[in-house]
C-alpha cells in the first residue's frame, strides 16, 4: 500500500468515524439541542432501538410493536423549581419545531398540563415526532427520530414513566435539585 | 392559466367549507387562553394519520374511513364550573341559527346536551355538541367531511363523551 492509498484509507476512516459522530448528532433536532444547551443540568436520556428494546423487562409484544419504528429517541426533562422556564419560552420553543418543519397535529390542555404533539414528514412519510408535557413543575420534551404510533404515544410515556432504572434517575436528578436548595419539587 | 385558477378558487371554497365555522371560532378563542378550561385541539393530518393503521375488523374500518374525512376537532371543557349553565347559554346563543340546525336536544338529570349541525349542499360539514351541568361545561366541534350514522362509533374509539348520545337519534328514527 502505497503512502497516497494510506492517506486515502485513513481519509475514508475518518469520515466513516464523522459520519457515525454526525449523524446521530443530526438526527435530533436543533430546537431541542439548543434547549438541553441551555439547560444543560437537565435530565437527559437517549434511546437507539436497542436501549428501547433492553427497557421492555416483561417481553411486552406491544411495547415492542411501539418502538418498532424509532431509530432514535432523546428524553430530557427540565425541572423548573430549579431553572426558570416561563410561557414566553415554551412558545419560543414550539415556534423553534415549527421553524423546522415540524407541524402542531395535536395540543392539550389538562388540569394546567400541556400535552402537545409535532410531527415532520418528507415525501409523505413520518421523519420525526416530539412530544411535549409540561407543567408548572416539570417540562418533558420527547424527539423521536422515526415514528410512534400516534394512539400509542401515552403508552410510551408511561412505559418511560415507570420504568423502574428511569425513574431512579428521575429520582436522583430531582433529588439533586433539593439537595442544593434550589426550591422545593411539586410531585404532580 | 384560467383552469389554474378556478382550481385554486376551488380549493378555496372547499377548504373554507370544511373548516370552523366563525361563531365557534370566535367563542374558543375568547376562553382559550383561560387555563381554568382543559382544551384539545387536533388537526386534519392527525385524522390522516389513522388511516394507515390496519383493521381487520370491519366496523373498525368504517371508522377509520370515516375519521380519515375529518378535517379537525377541537373540545373546550371546564369542570367544577360554578358558571357552567352560563357558558352553555353563551354558547348556545353564539351560534346563529340561519348556519347552524339544531339536531338533537338531550335533557339530562343533571345536564343538558345540544347538537348542531352545519351544513353546505346537503353535505354535513360541522358537528357542534354543547354541554352544561351543573358544575361542567363542554363544547365540542368535529369539522370536515361528517357521516352522522359512524359519529357516534368514532366518539367511542376516540372515548369522546357525549357523541354517544347520537346513537339516541337512530334509536328515536326507528320507533
Amino acid at each position: 500500500m502505497n503512502w497516497i492509498s494510506r492517506r486515502g484509507l485513513g481519509l475514508s476512516v475518518a469520515l466513516v468515524l464523522l459520519a457515525l459522530i454526525v449523524r446521530p448528532a443530526q438526527a435530533q433536532t436543533k430546537t431541542t439541542t439548543a434547549l438541553h444547551e441551555r439547560y444543560s443540568e437537565a435530565l437527559s436520556l437517549y434511546f437507539y432501538k436497542n436501549t428501547l428494546r433492553m427497557m421492555n423487562q416483561t417481553e411486552n409484544k406491544e411495547f415492542d410493536e411501539i418502538i418498532e419504528d424509532i431509530e432514535k429517541m432523546k428524553f430530557l426533562m427540565i425541572d423548573k423549581t430549579k431553572d426558570t422556564f416561563e410561557s414566553s419560552d415554551y412558545q419560543e420553543l414550539t415556534a423553534g419545531y415549527k421553524e423546522e418543519s415540524y407541524e402542531e397535529i395535536m395540543t392539550s390542555r389538562y388540569e394546567g398540563k400541556k400535552f402537545d404533539i409535532y410531527l415532520r414528514e418528507k415525501s409523505g412519510e413520518t421523519k420525526g415526532m416530539v412530544v411535549l408535557a409540561n407543567d408548572s413543575s416539570s417540562l418533558y420534551v420527547l424527539d423521536i427520530l422515526g415514528k410512534v404510533e400516534l394512539s400509542k404515544v401515552t403508552k410510551l410515556f408511561t412505559t418511560i414513566d415507570n420504568s423502574a432504572e428511569i425513574g431512579k434517575m428521575i429520582k436522583a436528578f430531582t433529588d439533586d435539585g433539593d439537595r442544593r436548595g434550589r426550591g422545593s419539587r411539586h410531585e404532580n | 392559466m384560467k383552469k389554474v385558477l378556478v382550481l385554486v378558487m376551488w380549493t378555496v371554497c372547499v377548504a373554507g367549507a370544511y373548516a370552523q365555522g366563525e361563531a365557534v371560532s370566535k367563542f374558543f378563542n375568547k376562553y382559550q387562553s383561560d387555563e381554568t378550561f382543559s382544551q384539545v385541539t387536533v388537526s386534519s393530518k392527525m385524522f390522516s394519520l389513522f388511516t394507515d393503521m390496519e383493521m381487520e375488523d370491519k366496523e373498525d374500518q368504517e371508522v377509520l374511513e370515516a375519521i380519515s374525512k375529518l378535517k379537525g376537532l377541537k373540545i373546550l371543557a371546564k369542570d367544577e364550573a360554578r358558571n357552567s349553565r352560563e357558558l352553555y347559554k353563551e354558547a348556545t346563543a353564539a351560534l346563529p341559527a340561519k348556519e347552524y340546525e339544531e339536531l338533537m336536544y338531550v335533557r339530562d338529570k343533571d345536564k343538558d346536551m345540544k347538537f348542531y349541525i352545519r351544513d353546505d349542499k346537503g353535505m354535513i360539514n360541522e358537528l357542534v355538541m354543547i354541554s352544561g351541568g351543573d358544575s361542567e361545561f363542554m363544547l365540542l366541534t368535529l369539522y370536515g367531511e361528517i357521516d352522522l350514522k359512524t359519529i357516534s362509533k368514532i366518539g367511542r374509539k376516540m372515548d369522546v363523551k357525549g357523541l354517544e348520545n347520537l346513537e339516541k337519534m337512530k334509536d328515536s328514527k326507528r320507533n
